[in-house]
């Protein structure tokens, strides 16, 4: 059920689209790669899928803070004393 | 004028500059860490093991790197420290990593992250990493989330790069077709068909 055309380009597109949103194509196989998207309209919406995918797997940023894990982790990390450097002489 | 010398055991409070430097970035890390465990009391647990190990190892932190992934990479190795490797090495031929980039059904996919906004796409994507195999999401949090390289995540795996790339991939299209399914199960159909 590719999204992707039949054709050697379109193949090609396909097996280099994680690589170029990944951004670990060599800067000509990023050119190929996008001018491809310029002439084949199916592989440009695979592309903006995955993008959109990968997109919302990066979001890692959380709304809010959950007050009572905050005062739970501060009175841990205060209760914990660090090693202490061995005394000298 | 002689000197008094403070004998006391030092009892060493958080440094000031930790708690300013991390505590911005508890709900982050929280969240990170349910998509660890995908449970929140686990989830929660994980979250104060990571302070307290990053606390233990501050002298190690390097000033000016980020500390965001700093402490993420705290969580994740906190999480999989002592549980079995499944590891299961994967031939990454050419034609196979092209058939996981195509594998996709992109109409499907981008309605069902559409419609998934509408409602709560971050809980639906965090649950679903939560559910990905330890080696998925293990390489989807490092490459992903962290940001590392594949090199780097590589390196920190124990594995080839081709295996890291190959797991992202799989990983990648698991989470893509779990999320189709989620939206269809929740009655977000329209546009899916």
């Amino acid at each position: 059920m590719s999204d992707c055309g039949s054709g050697d380009d379109c193949r090609e597109a396909c097996k280099r689209l994680f690589g170029y949103l990944d951004g670990v194509l060599t800067v000509e196989q990023a050119a190929e790669f996008e001018a491809h998207l310029k002439r084949c309209g199916r592989c440009a919406d695979a592309h903006e899928a995955e993008r959109r995918l990968l997109a919302a797997i990066k979001s890692s940023e959380a709304d809010s803070t959950d007050l009572a894990l905050r005062r739970r982790i501060l009175a841990a990390l205060r209760s914990t004393t660090l090693p202490s450097a061995p005394p000298s002489g | 004028m002689t000197e008094s010398v403070d004998l006391t055991p030092p009892v060493v409070p958080p440094p000031a500059d930790f708690e300013q430097a991390t505590l911005p970035w508890l709900a982050d890390v929280r969240r990170y860490a349910y998509r660890l465990t995908g449970s929140a009391p686990d989830a929660d647990d994980l979250t104060q093991t990571t302070f307290l190990n990053a606390f233990r190892g501050w002298h190690t932190f390097r000033p000016g790197s980020d500390v965001r992934r700093w402490l993420f990479a705290i969580a994740r190795n906190a999480h999989f420290r002592g549980r079995p490797r499944r590891e299961r090495l994967v031939a990454t031929e050419d034609a196979e990593l092209e058939s996981l980039a195509a594998a996709t059904d992109s109409g499907r996919a981008s309605a069902a992250l559409e419609a998934l906004e509408r409602v709560d796409l971050a809980a639906g994507i965090d649950a679903e990493i939560a559910r990905l195999p330890d080696a998925y999401r293990e390489v989807v949090l490092m490459v992903d989330v962290e940001g590392l390289s594949y090199e780097e995540a590589a390196a920190q795996a124990g594995v080839p790069v081709g295996t890291i790339r190959s797991r992202l991939y799989r990983a990648r299209r698991q989470l893509q077709q779990a999320l189709i399914v989620r939206a269809e199960d929740v009655g977000l159909t329209g546009g899916l068909g």
